[in-house]
């Protein structure tokens, strides 16, 4: 009995285990989107998918949407059940938050984890990375109708098997189309943002709830005005439509026109509105009946912004949009001197190719005639195929010659970078005597026609015969006459400042003292001398003194000097030099030399002397 | 006496005899030139310029014979050699515009289509009928002139308001002259205008046969010819600043 109690007690323990256990919820969740490649202003569909057990309520906080704007939040509880017996039944749940995003901007996103709470425990879902692409991209959930070829241009906003309900999310306008229920036209452009002479697939699409009668008259195609453009579908061609859900509408579409536009220079562009007569028609059990008067539809305007070229890294020369590979051959390497040889450049790629250009090969002693384009397009969405250009060569020297690699720069836009397409360069072996003496060289070829003898003319028949005079401008001293309006002027303005100057020093008594002195010395009669000196002495004083003295007595002269501060031997010698040279006029005591050299003393004394005024 | 007598006797001996030479060569280039030989009439006005005639009537005949034989690049030299001579000559200049479009009419019949002249250098368009050496005489007086005004206005108060209308007058013209000149002369150019001879001239990165490809000049193109050349190669300059080495004879300088 003690042993089976003891089972009973361990069963009842784990009993009560099995029952805690089962009481404790358990919360796992994952997160998924509908595309992770999506271009700018599609739509994707992001689902959080929550599993609970022991219990049925969770609060989901979801990631931060940043580059996407919330189109539609809808919560959904697809499972919800109990099972179990009495207090111990188990709750099982499923919880879906799904979110329609639009993308609203390029580039790489990390959706972080999303956080979900239920019974006090937090669990996170895992990260989703979404790359948003510049412009639409293609149609990842669209039936692709029999006959057509993928990939087809992006879809309009969808929301495949989840309609909304009605009445709760009104539709919007997008880019391309104006939405009506009752049908409408959409224009899809891809990219919406291409480089120059980058290809932009353009579509216009026809959308209609009801089956078309007849067939749709376009009465106004899309313009493309700054394109240069190439049509994508055949000519001949049935009008199959393929089903899609919009808003929650099933409509029939049928794709109108798809063409290539390669925009020819940088800007805005725009794809203009296309104009549609259509005839509907219902379905019976006897086919498609008519259902009505023709209806006329006009789409919208799409702009496309064509973007330059990057400036980095280009390389010289004409830049081709797309993909190009150069191989070039001849058909045979070894020859003799004018025999011919062909040489073949394919250039197969993606882009316009009717656009290049490629120079003929330069090849000296090699004649090289005019080469022969073909051209061979691809089917398909993508613009492309090979242009073949067969150049005819007549070597008339032997020897080696190297026929250059063909060079053709080129700008991927898938990439976003150049790159050079390079063929391989080709020898040549010719042999054989050389020819060139007999062919017509480059320069010289004589390409003598009457066009050219009637333009040119007539004859000049008479000649001076000129041997060419030196110009004047070509004499080496030529350069020098430009200095000689210069220097006159200079000279003038220079002597014009001297005289300006010595306007501006004003009289100098002393100086015109020295020069009487000076005159005296030379003076023969001593008497003239004498007064010379006399005069000197005089200008002298009066310059020091700034006032005249002529008709002041000695007795004045000297008390005047004193009182000016000269001293008075000074005073007195000056006084009696000037006496002296007054009475000598009429009977010299000293001889004229003497009374100069005195005077000059005098002056170099007298410089010395400043009056009290000036101290 | 007797020395200036001797002088005079060989001057008047040795002038007639050149002049008779001279006018023979260009008498039988005419003569080939009528005869339609246009190649012996071209080697004729060729000797001609060997000998040191700088004539623009010798020059616009060569031009005539190149350019009735077909060679239009050589044509377009010597035409532009023409107006060199005489920078007024405007049946040198027809000619030379004449040659360009039929090198252009041949290149588009050859490919399809053909860029048309590139327009003449600044100082072509706007002094072309003036010579170079004019210009510079006129420079030099005006210059002169302008500084003679400006002193009298500064010595002759009263006739300041008319000298100095007469300054700004004989400024302009001096600045237009010195720019003319400066233009034409092309002293701040670095080579010399050339003329390429050839269809389709080879523009290499170096001076040898072997050298990438840099760019293929037009028959009749202008160019600058930057260094004498060497080793049978020219290094020459594009319009687009590109430089590279040409072959030496397919190209020439205008001015010799």
């Amino acid at each position: 009995v003690r042993g089976l109690a003891r089972v009973g007690g361990l069963l009842a323990l784990l009993l009560l285990a099995a029952s805690a256990q089962a009481q404790q919820a358990t919360v796992s969740a994952t997160m998924r989107t509908s595309a992770t490649d999506v271009a700018v202003g599609e739509v994707l569909q992001l689902t959080i998918d929550v599993q609970l057990t022991g219990t049925q309520d969770a609060e989901v906080t979801p990631p931060d949407f940043t580059g996407f704007t919330v189109e539609r939040e809808e919560i959904r509880r697809p499972i919800s059940f109990t099972f179990g017996f009495g207090g111990q039944t188990q709750m099982q749940a499923r919880l879906q938050r799904l979110y329609l995003l639009r993308a609203t901007r390029a580039g790489r996103f990390e959706l972080r984890p999303a956080q979900i709470t239920a019974a006090g425990r937090t669990v996170e879902t895992n990260a989703v990375t979404i790359r948003v692409g510049g412009g639409a991209a293609p149609a990842p959930i669209q039936p692709v109708p029999p006959g057509q070829a993928a990939p087809t241009p992006a879809p309009p906003p969808v929301d495949p098997g989840h309609p909304t309900p009605p009445g709760t999310v009104p539709p919007r306008a997008v880019e391309g189309l104006s939405y009506d229920p009752a049908g409408f036209l959409r224009t899809v452009v891809a990219p919406a943002d291409p480089y120059v002479g980058e290809q932009v697939t353009v579509s216009l699409f026809l959308y209609l709830p009801t089956r078309l009668r007849s067939s749709p008259q376009i009465t106004q195609e899309m313009s493309t005005t700054g394109f240069w453009t190439q049509d994508l579908l055949p000519t001949n061609r049935s009008l199959t439509p393929f089903s899609q859900e919009v808003y929650g509408r099933r409509f029939d579409v049928y794709e109108l026109r798809r063409t290539a536009a390669f925009p020819l220079d940088v800007g805005e562009l725009s794809i203009g509105a296309a104009r549609v007569v259509i005839e509907r028609g219902r379905r019976s059990i006897f086919g498609t009946v008519g259902g009505g008067p023709p209806q006329t539809l006009e789409g919208v305007p799409v702009p496309v912004r064509a973007r330059a070229l990057p400036s980095a890294g280009r390389p010289a020369g004409d830049i081709h949009v797309g993909d190009l590979a150069l191989t070039a051959s001849v058909d045979r390497a070894e020859l003799r001197t004018a025999e011919a040889v062909t040489l073949t450049l394919a250039i197969r790629g993606r882009g316009r190719l009717s656009g290049l250009r490629v120079e003929n090969p330069e090849l000296d002693g090699v004649r090289v005639h005019q080469p022969e384009v073909r051209d061979a397009e691809d089917e398909g969405n993508v613009v492309g195929g090979t242009r073949t250009y067969e150049w005819l060569l007549i070597p008339d020297e032997p020897g080696t010659h190297v026929i250059e690699a063909f060079e053709l720069p080129v700008f991927d836009p898938s990439v976003g970078a150049y790159r050079v397409a390079r063929s391989a360069p080709i020898t040549l072996t010719v042999r054989g005597p050389d020819r060139s003496a007999v062919a017509p060289a480059p320069e010289v070829e004589e390409d003598r026609d009457a066009d050219l003898v009637a333009t040119f003319g007539p004859l000049r028949r008479q000649a001076a015969l000129d041997r060419g005079r030196a110009s004047l401008a070509d004499a080496p001293w030529f350069p020098f006459t430009f200095l000689l309006g210069p220097a006159l002027f200079g000279l003038v303005l220079g002597a014009r400042v001297a005289g300006r100057r010595r306007a501006q020093r004003g009289p100098d008594p002393m100086r015109d003292a020295r020069r009487l002195l000076q005159g005296a010395s030379k003076e023969e009669d001593p008497a003239e001398a004498h007064a010379a000196v006399g005069r000197a002495l005089r200008l002298a004083v009066e310059g020091r003194l700034g006032q005249p003295v002529g008709s002041l007595t000695r007795r004045e002269l000297r008390r005047l000097l004193s009182e000016r501060g000269m001293e008075p031997a000074l005073a007195s010698e000056l006084v009696e030099a000037l006496e002296q040279a007054d009475v000598a006029r009429y009977a010299a005591a000293v001889e004229p030399a003497q009374a100069i050299a005195a005077g000059r003393a005098l002056l170099d004394r007298l410089l010395r002397f400043r009056p009290a005024e000036d101290a | 006496v007797r020395f200036a007598l001797l002088t005079l006797a060989v001057l008047g001996c040795v002038a007639p005899a050149r002049a008779d030479s001279l006018q023979a060569i260009f008498a039988q280039a005419n003569e080939a030139f009528f005869e339609e030989d246009y190649a012996a009439a071209a080697d004729g006005y060729a000797r001609l310029e060997e000998l040191g005639v700088r004539d623009a009537d010798v020059a616009f005949d060569h031009a005539t014979a190149e350019a009735r034989r077909g060679r239009l690049g050589r044509a377009v030299l010597y035409y532009e050699r023409a107006l060199l001579y005489r920078p007024g000559d405007g049946g040198a200049r027809e000619g030379r515009d004449a040659a360009r479009e039929a090198i252009a009419a041949r290149l588009a019949d050859r490919e399809g289509e053909a860029e048309v002249e590139d327009s003449p250098p600044l100082g072509e368009a706007l002094f072309g009928h003036f010579a170079p050496g004019t210009l510079a005489l006129a420079s030099s007086l005006l210059l002169f002139l302008f500084f003679l005004v400006l002193i009298l206005r500064d010595l002759v108060p009263r006739a300041r308001l008319g000298a100095t209308a007469a300054l700004v007058v004989v400024g302009v013209l001096t600045a237009t002259a010195v720019a003319g000149w400066t233009l034409r002369a092309e002293l701040f150019e670095e080579g010399a205008a050339a003329i390429v001879l050839r269809r389709r001239a080879a523009v290499r990165e170096g001076p040898h046969a072997d050298a990438a490809v840099l760019l293929r000049a037009r028959e009749g193109q202008r160019l600058r010819l930057l260094d004498s050349p060497e080793d049978g190669f020219a290094r020459v300059r594009a319009a687009d600043g590109r430089e590279g080495w040409m072959a030496e004879d397919a190209v020439a300088p205008i001015r010799r």
